[in-house]
């Protein structure tokens, strides 16, 4: 108790001291926090970018359609396992999907296009093409069609102009129907942009003669990263063989391949910004001791014993380090919130990035995670204590004599 | 040793080494006489039907269904693991680069018509009225949900020009004759072996192969009756083999050669008229 009220005064004698070694752990948690956060919105950008848009985070189908796409290998009767996702807790939206693949014709330019047939406002909550539109609208009333902008400029079409698709339907004959473009979106994916077409998930199944037959359930789930158990439990629960659930993990291997890649960049990235922060830390705490080596001698010589001394100095430094964990995370959580709702857009030097299909838009932004929080402010707790040891030691075993005759 | 001397002092081992040489002889003689016959017979044939004589056997093969213009009514019957339909149409053809289809049943697809014109192919859809120009990259895709590619209506009348040609066999008049690429030609098969019936100019049967030497599509070819003073096959099964069971099978109904047809009929102002 007698050593915790001294080394709270201590704390006070040298006002300034201790408040440059408070600002440098601030200011070292902090950053590291915001650091931890940036990474973290990378990742998530990342596995945002690669699914929202078009794939989802899982997919249910017919097993070997995604190998295929063949337009027989559907669902029909999907209804109750559309139901099914839709009540699982972890299920945040499901979308069914018919594919078609033809010919969208405007004037004399003719394009081989992926028809994708959808309900608009499911498919909304579950993909993110909505927020991609640069014009028109989102609306797929039967008749209108939604392309991608490198899709409308080969064909030379704009909002209003109206288009012919034509297909082989299921039954042989030459399904084709007049489609309005109601609205262009623009992902920075040339493989969406210049190839999918959306339409109304009832007219898709009129021109292809398909009534009642969809190719896939696509779903949004609350935590993307833990597609995998969903996409298990769900097939667990539908109990079809015939049914393949696939998870954005399966679907998209490059980018796993790619998170798993970069998961090792960022823990080396990680052990450099510690150590950076560690070093930091028992650096100063270094200095502290050096510049009080002739009041350790005092204090020695009026007889605290060494083992008191480095309780003393630990105390002082677990102080200093709770009351920077408090001020520490306070900032960090402060520059994580503005980066998480801001962030700082770097449009103006940097192109966005188009890599496996996904797109990177070059603003960096933050996203929070209870590791990249506790963590570091742990961290700096424990590097605090740990670090005055060192010096806490070589103080305690100074010679009293010695040390107070020092300048 | 004595024993393994040359044994011509011995006169029975002479008679019989004689008689040996005999035997090996007779035996190897069938053999090789057959062999220069087919050796030489095949080599009469590759003389007197040179490379270029055969591409001319391969062209009038191909104007058999065209002559110089013609006109016709076929139905198409499309079997395939999912559906199976029958379509009726009316052609129209003019040389080897302009030909008119159009459907007549079911009424689904009523009125739906295709041109050609040389190496381009549109096709019409009356249900929006529209004119469709089938893109380069979708030339291998499905004509009409057939068997039958858009390539197919494009570059059988190519086939002359760009494979060259050579006699394998004479099967008691029926010729089979094998279609390679020219290097340069930008062709769909890797190969083609045709079966021809001499002197008559009918085809019995082709075989498509691709790049890897794999047979993958067979056409057969039957009901040959007399039109017009040429001998033609009224039936052309197209079977793919890599889907079994499934076949698209042309028939004619009626075919009038020699009619008077004006380029500009095939048009796409026509196309749409039809």
């Amino acid at each position: 108790m007698l050593t915790l009220k001294m080394a709270y005064r201590n704390l006070w004698r040298n006002k300034r001291r201790t408040g440059l070694s408070i600002l440098a752990m601030v200011v070292a948690s902090s950053m590291l926090m915001l650091a931890i956060g940036i990474i973290n919105g990378m990742i998530s950008d990342l596995i945002t970018s690669s699914t929202d848009q078009y794939t989802s985070h899982i997919q249910i189908s017919r097993k070997g359609y995604p190998d295929v796409r063949d337009l027989y290998q559907s669902l029909d009767h999907y209804q109750p396992i559309l139901d099914l996702v839709r009540g699982l807790p972890e299920v945040t939206a499901a979308s069914a999907r018919l594919r078609s693949f033809g010919l969208l014709s405007f004037g004399s330019n003719t394009q081989a296009v992926e028809m994708l047939g959808i309900e608009p406002p499911q498919e909304l909550k579950v993909t993110t093409l909505g927020r991609s539109l640069i014009r028109g609208k989102m609306t797929s009333p039967p008749g209108q069609v939604v392309i991608g902008d490198a899709l409308a400029r080969k064909l030379k079409a704009g909002v209003g102009s109206q288009l012919v698709y034509v297909t082989s339907a299921a039954d042989g004959s030459i399904g084709n129907d007049l489609l309005t473009v109601a609205g262009i979106f623009k992902t920075g994916s040339s493989h969406l942009d210049g190839g999918l077409a959306l339409v109304n998930l009832t007219w898709l199944e009129d021109v292809v003669a398909y009534p009642g037959h969809i190719h896939e359930v696509a779903i949004r789930i609350k935590k993307p990263d833990r597609a995998p158990e969903v996409a298990a439990k769900i097939a667990l629960m539908a109990d079809d063989p015939s049914l393949q659930v696939r998870s954005w993990q399966e679907i998209l291997p490059d980018i796993k391949q790619a998170l798993d890649f970069s998961g090792i960049n960022i823990l080396v990235t990680l052990f450099i910004l510690y150590l950076a922060t560690g070093l930091g830390i028992i650096n100063s705490f270094f200095m502290i001791a050096y510049e009080r080596t002739k009041e350790f001698g005092l204090m020695l010589s009026l007889g605290m014993t060494p083992r008191e001394i480095r309780w003393l100095m630990v105390t002082e430094a677990t102080l200093m380090g709770l009351i920077s964990m408090i001020l520490g995370g306070a900032l960090g959580l402060g520059l994580l919130t503005w980066f998480h709702l801001h962030g700082i857009d770097l449009s103006a030097w940097i192109t966005p990035v188009s890599y496996l299909g996904a797109t990177f838009l070059p603003v960096l932004h933050a996203e929070f995670s209870w590791q990249g929080i506790v963590y570091p402010l742990l961290f700096l707790v424990f590097t605090a204590a740990g670090s005055a040891y060192i010096p806490a030691l070589l103080a305690s075993k100074l010679d009293p004599v010695h040390a107070m005759r020092r300048v | 040793m004595k024993k393994y001397s040359f044994p011509y002092h011995d006169s029975l081992s002479f008679l019989l080494g004689l008689i040996g040489l005999f035997l090996v002889f007779a035996a190897s003689c069938p053999a090789r006489v057959l062999a220069g016959q087919a050796g030489t017979s095949s080599g009469k044939l590759q003389r007197e039907y040179p490379p270029d004589k055969l591409q001319e056997v391969i062209r009038q093969i191909e104007r058999k269904y065209l002559g110089e213009s013609a006109e016709g009514l076929m139905t198409m019957q499309v079997a395939t693991r999912h559906y199976t339909r029958k379509m009726r149409m009316q052609y129209w053809s003019k040389g080897k680069d302009l030909f008119l289809v159009t459907i007549l049943y079911p009424a689904k697809d009523e009125g739906i018509s295709t041109l050609k014109v040389g190496k381009d192919i549109w096709n019409y859809l009356p249900k929006v009225d529209r004119v469709i120009k089938i893109p380069p990259s979708m030339m291998g895709g499905s004509w009409m949900g057939s068997h039958i590619t858009n390539d197919d209506l494009v570059k059988e009348s190519q086939i002359a020009d760009d494979y060259t040609f050579r006699l394998i066999e004479d099967r008691d008049g029926i010729w089979v004759i094998e279609a390679l690429p020219k290097p340069e030609a930008a062709v769909v098969w890797g190969k083609m072996m045709y079966e021809i019936i001499m002197p008559d100019l009918v085809p019995r049967r082709i075989s498509y192969f691709d790049e890897e030497g794999k047979e993958v599509r067979g056409m057969k070819y039957s009901d040959i009756q007399e039109i017009q003073g040429r001998k033609i096959p009224l039936s052309i099964e197209v079977t793919p083999l890599d889907k079994p069971n499934e076949s698209t099978t042309l028939r004619y109904e009626k075919i009038h050669f020699g009619i008077s047809l004006k380029d500009d009929f095939f048009s796409l102002r026509n196309l749409k008229k039809r």
